[in-house]
């Protein structure tokens, strides 16, 4: 609103500036064709507005002018921003700067008040998953009751034949017996 | 089967997986590495090209996979694809069996 009005101040005070001007200079020609001897008869000014019989016409071809110009000078200010302006467009800049900063300052102490919030919860979270692994402890070092079914159905089907292979990819070479207390998975495949 | 190694081998997971070639072709070792490069295959393979691994098991099928207990027994044989997911509580179930070393 204040960059608007700004504006519309400005616009009018420059009308005020050209009507003044134009003024101004339709009392000069006027001050030519009477009151100015020092342009003298040859001026061309008296030669082209004053001698002619179309001396009427030419002035008023030159008020059109005149009043494109005005036209044209009150439509100014909307396209080429002036300096006073740019000064309040700057000023509101500012301003905006300002209270963005104040903003971002505010946010960066509710960022701060949640992440303390946050770190609390989390430390009340880790205090939680301390116990439950202090819990789950003791059924880490063995299996659950599902598991302990589980395993009563996989039956001992003898012991694994040792692999007789030489030419290994990944790894050194590796035989079953060194590999005791380890599960161990042996898949046949082919990658064909 | 690498999502089982990466899950399972700090916790003494070994797989192993014996490549025995059905056609010709797959006895070329370079093949074979080639495709562990192109599967990603993180885990120890061995050329069981002579098909002495295969016949020491007696194994008739591609895939199959045994799973070996702490104490080197054979607990569960699961032939063909599928059912990973008890396949997975299998791992699980053997790894939490106690062992005791001799």
């Amino acid at each position: 609103m204040e960059a608007r009005s700004a504006r519309l101040h400005l616009h009018t005070k420059d009308t005020e500036m050209i009507v003044k001007t134009l003024t101004k200079a339709l009392t000069d020609i006027g001050v030519v064709r009477r009151n100015r001897p020092d342009l003298g008869h040859n001026s061309p000014v008296r030669l082209s507005c004053g001698r002619h019989q179309g001396g009427r016409r030419c002035r008023f071809a030159l008020l059109m002018l005149i009043c494109g110009m005005l036209l044209a000078g009150c439509a100014m200010p909307e396209a080429i921003p002036t300096q006073s302006d740019q000064g309040s467009q700057s000023d509101q800049g500012a301003k905006v700067e300002a209270i963005q900063t104040r903003v971002a300052e505010e946010r960066a102490g509710q960022a701060s008040e949640k992440e303390d919030a946050m770190a609390g919860a989390s430390g009340g979270a880790q205090g939680q998953t301390a116990t439950a692994e202090e819990s789950g402890g003791a059924l880490v070092s063995g299996p659950t009751a599902e598991q302990l079914e589980l395993l009563a159905k996989l039956r001992p089907q003898g012991e694994a034949p040792e692999l007789l292979n030489e030419v290994w990819l990944n790894s050194e070479p590796l035989k079953l017996a060194d590999l005791r207390g380890n599960v161990v998975l042996v898949e046949f495949w082919t990658y064909g | 089967m690498r999502e089982w190694h990466e899950k399972y081998a700090d916790d003494g997971f070994v797989i192993i997986g014996v490549h025995t070639p059905e056609f010709r072709h797959e006895r070329d070792v370079q093949n074979v590495e080639n495709s562990l490069t192109r599967l990603s295959i993180p885990f120890a393979v061995a050329i069981d090209n002579d098909w002495k691994t295969w016949r020491s098991y007696n194994n008739r099928y591609w895939p199959a996979m045994y799973f070996i207990d702490k104490t080197g027994q054979i607990r569960y044989l699961k032939i063909g694809e599928g059912q990973y997911g008890y396949s997975e509580s299998v791992i699980q179930a053997l790894l939490a069996e106690p062992y005791a070393a001799n």
